[in-house]
């Protein structure tokens, strides 16, 4: 294996990135196979055109000079370009399947779900072309299945008994048992988050070999859990040190085959970067309070709410462009192999997948709005009208029924837009976003078959952890 | 028919991939090289890595994987998916042949059968199990708390609403009818009525002996009788452990609920089951009432003559949505009303004219 490393360390994505573009293609022993099929993807170069040149317009999302987006019509190809690791997902697609899953998951009251799941990571696995071969998803929706109900069959008596043991405490003690599941359920949550991604590392595969994820989730657990304790307790100031321990936890039990993961992020340069953040936070918040102490008359009082508005798109902002930040730094840092990777993700793009989610939303609200406003009329002409000789008890359904109806169409309906619009647009612009440099040498399959879980991901099913 | 095309073949110990024919007929597919084959595997061990899609290239895998794949290029694809997916067996993405997909709904059809036989089945079973172990100290305190909770709640939907102090001879009058109720069977618990002010004619039984009344139907009450029916039917709700056994019963189904959903909004089928337990629960008070008035010889034609006023009321629908058991909670009125008019007991209840107004007029000012 070669550890040979192109190009020198540098914390600045934009130099990385036209280094990058301008790299040789990396040999590889298929080329002749390969080459057949990038000729159409030549204008696809994604490292030339910055997400910043963006905004094609129309009813695709604005994602620029990305495979992702374009339709089969522009003859999307097949195979990314080396040094670039590219994302084909359409939203359309997407929408689709969602609205399918959606579906079939009412029908069968939720418990389709796990298959549903097991659908949309096979879509978007096959959609993340690195150096010309695509991800792949093997999990299957039985495993999940499975997985959820061990732990429901563990979970549903300690739920059962915490009840009973807080319904028989004194009055005063009876936050304790509610303390300690908040204690528990922080704490399980990053042991269920290190078993999911296990899980799904252990269903990923590359050119055929399978990734893993080494390690304790009970370790993972530790790391986690102190280190939001520090941060709650410094006022989040010392925030990247629970991203940096659990990221480093996590990536150097990340192998592929038998190819090692390694991150070299710093606590130091993340706490550079987020000490900036942090003191806007801290006097943003704080001249708000300020505000609000001063405006203390009642002609005053639109004073604090407008700060506060503000305030708040400014604090989101602060927030996302910190993430998208880490995100960068944390793609920068990040080895494997003889690969390094990098990104180029720009806070603007996370906004304009917001603004348009937030505009979708709009417009479900509305159609669904109308739809009860010429529905809803009728049934108060029905309601209101005396000859109809309806008792309050048929009144009551007839209220109930087209409300429950109501909310069963607007819940799902916004599930949709949210995943289709957000949650998979931003997982689209993280991936490709990404590149890396360096050569991919052979992945060799690891012999031993372990850190294989059989079932996956009950824990945090049962945290409802959601996500992809 | 064969099918004859080229590929990448990855054997899944190594990401370096060998170019390779294809050749596919109607039962095994052929993996050969220029030095001969390499492996033939039947269709039915062969699924698609995914659902074929036009301009991407075509993957294969065992179904018990070894990371063994077969990448077919994209212009190769779709007519490769033909030859795959057309023939029998077909050879499909994982989960969703159509044999896997009939095995998936009855799979789900068993499993939501079973979840709603445990609900209707052995919910009912444990809850009544922990109700009653629960320590009845716990049970009486439960109550206290839970009235006040009431209370404050009630304060909040009704502008008028107000709790009544109503003189010392009206609570003389309920221990007294408690007393005469109990004569021949002790009730396990002390019975405290709280009086309330509030149109709405209703009554409520809390864990533990606490019993609320509403003036909305002491108003409508012509008799002690009348109130002893009310009391009677409450008290059954506490003897029964009602309170307890909807406590627990409400936090198991909304769990399991919650579980099997995955948390989404499942609201009408946990208000279905509920349902179902309070018709149970009422009819239980019923037969609670009409043994406890026949034992202690009291006539319960005034009990029937209030419940037929209470299904007036709620028929005319007086009251809309604010009443409580307007989902008939409390069943077959009709077939209620006659069980307490044909009651063969004809005493009435000790208590002298002045208490029987002071109870009466618990709330009036
Ligand atoms: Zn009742």
């Amino acid at each position: 294996m070669s550890t040979e490393n192109t190009g020198p360390r540098n914390d600045d994505p934009n130099k990385l990135l036209s280094e990058n573009s301008t790299s040789e293609p990396t040999a590889n022993i298929y080329d002749d196979v390969t080459s057949q099929n990038t000729a159409s993807s030549q204008d696809h170069q994604v490292y030339m055109e910055g997400p910043t040149t963006s905004g094609t317009g129309g009813n695709e999302p604005p994602h620029t000079g990305q495979p992702w987006g374009n339709g089969p019509s522009d003859g999307a190809p097949s195979h990314g370009q080396p040094g670039d690791i590219s994302y084909f997902g359409r939203w359309q697609d997407v929408l689709k399947l969602c609205c399918w899953n959606t579906l079939w998951t009412i029908l069968t009251l939720g418990i389709f779900r796990f298959w549903a799941k097991t659908r949309m990571r096979r879509y978007i696995w096959s959609n993340i072309v690195i150096d010309g071969d695509a991800l792949e998803y093997t999990g299957r929706g039985l495993e999940l299945f499975l997985g959820f109900v061990i732990v429901t069959l563990i979970l549903v008596p300690v739920i059962l008994a915490l009840n009973f043991i807080g319904s028989m405490l004194p009055a005063h003690l009876m936050m304790l048992p509610m303390i300690f599941t908040y204690i528990a359920v922080a704490f399980l949550f990053f042991v269920a988050t290190y078993r999911a991604t296990r899980y799904r590392y252990s269903r990923t595969f590359w050119r055929g070999i399978r990734a893993r994820l080494s390690g304790s989730a009970f370790k993972y657990a530790l790391i986690g859990f102190g280190t939001s304790i520090v941060t709650l307790l410094s006022l989040g100031l010392l925030a990247p040190l629970g991203f940096i321990a659990t990221t480093r936890y996590q990536t150097d039990n990340t192998w592929i085959g038998d190819t090692q993961a390694r991150f070299n992020g710093t606590f130091g340069a993340a706490f550079k970067r987020w000490l900036k953040s942090w003191a806007i936070l801290v006097l943003v918040v704080g001249s708000v309070l300020a505000l609000c102490a001063v405006a203390s008359g009642p002609s005053m009082i639109w004073l604090p709410i407008a700060a506060g508005v503000i305030a708040y798109f400014g604090v989101a902002f602060v927030f996302l462009n910190y993430n998208v930040w880490l995100f960068r730094y944390q793609a920068d840092c990040t080895e494997m192999g003889a690969i390094r990777f990098s990104s180029n993700l720009q806070t603007s793009q996370y906004i304009n997948i917001i603004l348009r989610f937030l505009g979708v939303s709009l417009l479900v609200v509305i159609v669904i709005a109308v739809l009860v406003w010429v529905f809803g009329g009728a049934y108060v002409i029905l309601l209101s009208n005396p000859t109809a000789g309806l008792t309050s008890q048929e009144k009551g359904m007839m209220i109930l029924v087209p409300a429950i109806i109501t909310l069963l169409v607007i819940a799902p309906a916004l599930n949709i837009a949210g995943f289709t619009f957000l949650v998979h647009s931003m997982l689209a612009a993280d991936i490709s976003s990404m590149g890396y440099q360096g050569e991919i040498t052979d992945l060799h399959a690891n012999a031993e078959a372990q850190n294989i879980p059989r079932t996956g991901e009950g824990l945090a099913e049962a945290f409802d952890l959601g996500g992809i | 028919m064969n099918f004859n095309v080229t590929a990448r073949y990855f054997d899944g110990k190594t990401s370096a991939a060998q170019n390779v024919t294809v050749i596919i007929d109607d039962r095994d597919v052929l993996i050969a090289d220029p030095d001969g084959e390499i492996c033939k595997i039947a269709r039915q061990d062969l699924l698609l890595c995914e659902k074929p899609e036009t301009n991407r290239p075509l993957r294969l895998r065992r179904a018990h994987d070894n990371g063994m794949r077969i990448v077919f290029d994209a212009q190769d694809a779709s007519s490769v998916a033909d030859a795959l997916r057309h023939g029998s067996p077909a050879v499909a993405v994982d989960e969703a042949s159509r044999k896997s997909m009939t095995r998936l709904i009855s799979g789900i059809v068993g499993f939501t059968v079973l979840v709603v036989l445990t609900i209707w089945l052995g919910v009912p079973v444990a809850v009544n199990l922990v109700a009653d172990h629960y320590p009845r100290q716990s049970e009486i305190a439960l109550g206290k708390a839970g009235r006040e909770q009431i209370l404050f709640a009630l304060e909040q939907l009704e502008d008028d609403f107000a709790v009544c102090t109503p003189k010392n001879a009206a609570h003389r009058a309920v221990q007294q009818i408690v007393a005469q109720l109990s004569s021949s069977k002790p009730f396990e618990y002390d019975y405290d009525v709280t009086f309330v002010r509030s149109k709405i004619p209703n009554a409520l039984a809390l864990p533990g002996g606490q019993v609320l009344l509403f003036s909305g139907l002491l108003d409508i009450m012509e008799s002690p009788e009348a109130f002893t029916g009310v009391l009677a039917h409450e008290i059954g709700h506490s003897e029964k452990h009602h309170g307890l056994r909807n406590m627990f019963s409400n936090i198991a189904v909304t769990q399991l609920i919650r579980l099997i959903s995955g948390g989404s909004a499942m609201v009408p089928a946990e208000f279905i089951l509920q349902q179902g337990y309070t018709r149970d629960m009422e009819r239980e008070a019923d037969q609670f009432a009409f043994e406890t008035m026949e034992r202690a010889n009291i006539r319960m034609t005034d009990t029937a003559v209030l419940f037929g006023k209470l299904n007036k009321t709620l028929k005319d629908g007086a009251h809309g949505l604010d009443l409580p058991e307007m989902f008939s909670s409390h069943p077959d009125m009709e077939a209620r009303i006659a069980q307490f008019e044909n009651a063969p007991s004809t005493g009435t209840v000790d208590i002298n004219g002045q208490d029987w107004q002071a109870l009466k007029s618990a709330c009036d000012d």
